[in-house]
């Protein structure tokens, strides 16, 4: 009985701490409509930060938690708001959860250049071992703090958005931006005010936590993955149902640490650990949550708009531009030296694992955070059955990752994006802690891999590569042009006209979801190939995130754009390797380079939302403007720019000019409406909710 | 037998009832149309045939088939085809890409005869697009766009077709036009069902006319009851409605 109330206690205080996470992703949901990866890094930034205020500075507790929940927090949730998200007005789903995604990746790579791996960081819970009894077990203060601190927030929450005209304004802006804005709100002064409060959330929550699972940058990273099942039982919207599913979270991760068996023998004696599940409890909740929830209901939202171009290849030219590759890489790879041959070898490699984005994400619009787990298969059955360089290796790690692919794909695809998004996140987490490191799998932690028809020399098998990524990026090409195709791009432009010209999404989504995993397989075959090694830390849930952010920053919708993806991210690392040893006014040079190399794919990222057509598109589009003013009038100046090709599409539209008005007003017009509408000057300026 | 049939459906939208009982049928061959002003429910309707909302109760049946439980793809694939009073076309395809998307869905199911090609060209030529067809579609102007939107639902080859606002926009000469494309494809054996807030259109083309206002059925017959109908000149016509003979 005793154990009963301590696991329960222990699963209560475990809830309370996932629903102060999950219901700052809530607020921010709900008020601003994007969904935030990075809640969980800025969780862990603020329990770093706490660390540092009141272990390292010996600040007192409060003052510490004070200044993070009122400083720190507010002032990165405005940093993210200003800087990051106001630059997102039109442009579709994917980049917007891209550069979320980016975000995060920035922040757990920000943190460890702070806060350096090698030092031990750890806090002490509030008021040390102090308990209380009950019903025979011990209840901590700290737990009994956690557990009253989830009610004031749960209370907190729902006065704020029902109850007061800011909240109430957060709201309308998420519903009617425009509307709201006509009507006096100030989205802006709103959407800021949400991210500070999400930010002060996930800082609450990692503050409270770090006291149980220590201050390891990834492992409070991804205790947002069990926010994020939390809040999924609410459908991202309602704060009760997440407060109900963190609780359901808690008490089963809590029941199953305190019940469960050790490894059975029969495991044991196979190499397998089932006490790894455990683990996968939240993602397993997420899972069943997700075949529960009912079809998404499509909504017409009329025709969208969007900054975002799927260029239209013809086949002569990428016939063009893969000889070029090819051509390119065979005379180049005579002139490098072993190991740079090795990593432009994994670049394109990372090149080819990208091309599986550019259907499924490119075209389709959807997002899939697990292609270097699929990968991870792929490496796995070339390990395991193509030795000798037998072909049937790579062919099973095509299949492998398809059919994973399938069991990720299926419960999600039925609902929107943002949940494929999730579930493949959640799957790639569960393939880092419960598959990869079983020993039956991998017996150490790199498993050799023979190259396929026993291609040693490695400018073979680089030229090798560049012709594998043509073939693929030719099937592309011909993908995009096909009638599958089209029907991917006509299912990103609107679900809905889809649906009732009776196509079944949920069929051609899992048709691309498949084929996707299927490519990610067989780069993650020929990656384990470059490296003669199938090791399994290539393949963890955080690798996932640079190779979507360098995918997008090449150009999501283009074979060239997954090149340029995998080519930057070679050249990331080679740069990182090949920085000498230098200080620079009394600074270690060399660490800072290398950190900013780390950061380079998330700083690449989070600029996105400024051109979301990717490197590739950009550079064209400069040239090609660059050369049509030329053309058109040699040698006159000061003509205007022509516009860029999204702004061609984009400006005509605005609401005001396509009501009529293509003038802006001036004041005196405005002051005669004024008069019209019989307004004062100090009504208009008081407006609704200022 | 009707080729649809809507059975007494309600749809709750929080607490507020937007539709109460809606019955309606479309025949072969006829043009039904229903009217009401702005937010009687008529596009709700709209939404709960064809799948997009579900209804608290009623039926949906499709040639005498129970439909209400199917998803919204596989009622069109029972010969249903719809546009949308907002427009819904595919944006970053063009005109002709977004009637080859639906011809091409088409193909997947039923029979096929007719390459697809060969039917959007047909379909460009009965509706006049030829001008703007290789424009992308989120360029086109509104008129142009409910054209493209009314090509697409046609290559679908549909027994039911639902219109929604399609004449908002167009031109007097472009709607003279449009009218007669109705009446020919009603001719040909089609089932219209039509929501326009064009009354003189309405009441030349259509055969039958429900007329809905706040969310009930308030009036249904042929034009000429619907013009003389108190209730309906009250809620939606007004007494100087202008309705041509």
């Amino acid at each position: 009985m005793d154990q009963f109330v301590t696991y329960t206690v222990f699963g209560v205080v475990l809830a309370a701490i996932y629903a102060i996470a999950a219901s700052g992703l809530v607020v921010t949901y709900t008020t601003s409509g994007i969904f935030n990866f990075a809640h969980g890094a800025v969780g862990m930034l603020g329990a770093f930060a706490y660390w540092q205020f009141h272990v390292k500075w010996g600040w007192p507790t409060l003052l510490s938690i004070a200044v993070v929940l009122l400083v720190i927090a507010p002032l990165i949730g405005v940093f993210v708001e200003r800087v990051v998200m106001r630059g997102l007005q039109g442009v579709s789903e994917v980049t917007k959860v891209v550069v979320t995604i980016a975000l995060l990746f920035t922040l757990i790579q920000v943190a460890p250049v702070i806060w350096s791996p090698k030092g031990s960081y750890s806090v002490q819970p509030f008021f040390g071992a102090a308990k209380i009894d009950l019903a025979g077990a011990g209840v901590t203060y700290h737990q009994l703090i956690v557990i009253g601190v989830a009610i004031v927030v749960a209370a907190g929450l729902r006065a704020l958005l029902y109850g007061t005209r800011l909240g109430i304004g957060m709201r309308a802006v998420v519903d009617n931006r425009m509307l709201a804005e006509l009507n006096g709100a100030r989205p802006d002064r709103m959407s800021a005010f949400s991210w500070i409060l999400g930010s002060a959330l996930a800082a609450l929550a990692g503050i409270l936590i770090a006291e149980r699972i220590g201050l390891e940058t990834v492992a409070l990273t991804f205790l947002v993955v069990n926010a994020y099942a939390a809040a999924v039982v609410g459908r991202l919207t309602s704060l009760t149902r997440t407060y109900v599913g963190a609780l359901l979270l808690g008490l089963g991760q809590a029941y199953a640490q305190g019940y469960l068996p050790d490894n059975p023998t029969w495991f044991a004696e196979r190499n397998l650990d089932i006490r790894s599940l455990s683990l996968a409890i939240p993602v397993i909740m997420l899972f069943v949550v997700l075949l529960l929830i009912p079809h998404a209901r499509l909504r017409a939202h009329g025709i969208v708009r969007s900054r975002e171009l799927i260029p239209r290849p013809t086949y002569r030219w990428s016939l063009v531009g893969f000889g070029v590759l090819i051509g390119v890489v065979s005379l180049l790879s005579g002139a490098l030296s072993g190991e740079d041959t090795l990593i432009w070898s994994q670049g394109l490699c990372f090149g080819i694992i990208m091309l599986s984005l550019v259907p499924l994400t490119g075209y389709g619009g959807q997002i899939s955070l697990a292609q270097m787990s699929f990968a991870g298969l792929g490496a796995y059955a070339i390990a395991t059955w193509g030795g000798g360089g037998n072909p049937l290796g790579v062919v099973l790690a095509v299949l492998l990752a398809a059919a994973a692919g399938i069991l990720v794909a299926l419960p999600a695809l039925r609902l929107r994006g943002i949940y494929l998004a999730l579930a493949t996140l959640a799957f790639a987490y569960v393939m880092e802690k419960v598959v990869f490191n079983q020993r039956a799998l991998f017996p150490t932690t790199s498993k050799p891999v023979d190259r396929l028809w026993g291609l040693e020399s490695n400018r073979a098998y680089l030229i090798f590569l560049a012709v594998v990524f043509s073939l693929v990026g030719f099937g592309i090409v011909w993908l995009r042009r096909s009638k599958f195709g089209r029907r991917l791009q006509a299912m990103k432009d609107s679900p809905a006209a889809c649906a009732t010209l009776g196509l079944n999404l949920t069929v051609t989504k899992l048709q691309v979801f498949i084929l996707s995993a299927g490519i990610a397989g067989l780069g993650g075959a020929l990656f384990a190939g470059a490296n003669r090694a199938a090791a399994t830390d290539s393949f963890s849930a955080v690798q996932n995130l640079p190779v979507l952010l360098m995918a997008v920053a090449g150009g999501i919708a283009m074979v060239s754009g997954a090149l340029t993806g995998g080519l930057l991210l070679a050249s990331f690392s080679l740069a990182t390797r090949s920085i000498p040893t230098l200080e620079l006014f009394g600074v270690d040079a060399k660490s800072f380079f290398e950190n900013l190399f780390r950061l380079a794919p998330g700083l690449i990222g989070i600029t996105l939302g400024r051109d979301p057509n990717g490197l590739v598109a950009m550079v064209s589009d400069k040239v090609k403007r660059l050369w049509e003013r030329r053309l058109q009038h040699r040698g006159t100046r000061d003509l205007p720019v022509p516009a860029t090709r999204w702004q061609q599409l984009v400006e005509p539209v605005w609401a005001v000019e396509s009501m009529g008005v293509d003038t802006p007003f001036v004041p005196e017009e405005i002051a005669r409406i004024d008069e019209r509408l019989a307004l004062d000057e100090e009504e208009v300026r008081a407006g609704v909710f200022a | 037998m009707s080729l649809l049939e809507v059975r007494e459906v309600s749809v709750r939208f929080g607490g507020h009832m937007a539709l109460q009982d809606v019955s309606l049928g479309v025949e072969p061959s006829k043009i039904v149309g229903l009217i009401g002003p702005n937010g009687a429910g008529k596009t709700t309707v709209f939404n709960v045939i064809t799948g997009l909302q579900e209804p608290l109760r009623g039926r949906v049946l499709i040639n005498g088939i129970d439909v209400t439980s199917f998803a919204p793809h596989d009622r069109a694939q029972r010969g249903m085809a719809r546009t949308f009073q907002r427009l819904e076309l595919f944006g970053s395809l063009t005109a002709r890409e977004n009637l080859m998307v639906a011809a091409e869905i088409r193909r997947t199911w039923g029979q096929h005869t007719i390459p697809a090609e060969e039917r959007v060209e047909s379909a460009i030529d009965l509706l006049g697009m030829h001008e703007f067809i290789d424009k992308r579609a989120d360029v086109l102007t509104t008129g142009q766009a409910r054209l493209v939107e009314l090509g697409r639902a046609l290559v679908t080859r549909p027994k039911v077709l639902l219109l929604d606002e399609p004449a908002s926009g167009l031109d007097a000469s472009e709607t003279e036009y449009f009218a007669g494309i109705l009446q020919g494809l009603a001719r040909a054996g089609m089932g219209i069902l039509l929501v326009e807030h064009d009354v003189p259109l309405v009441m030349k083309i259509c055969h039958d006319i429900y007329v809905l206002d706040f969310g009930k059925v308030i009036a249904h017959g042929i034009p000429e009851q619907i013009q003389q109908d108190q209730r309906v000149i009250d809620a939606y016509l007004g007494s100087g409605s202008g309705v041509p003979a």
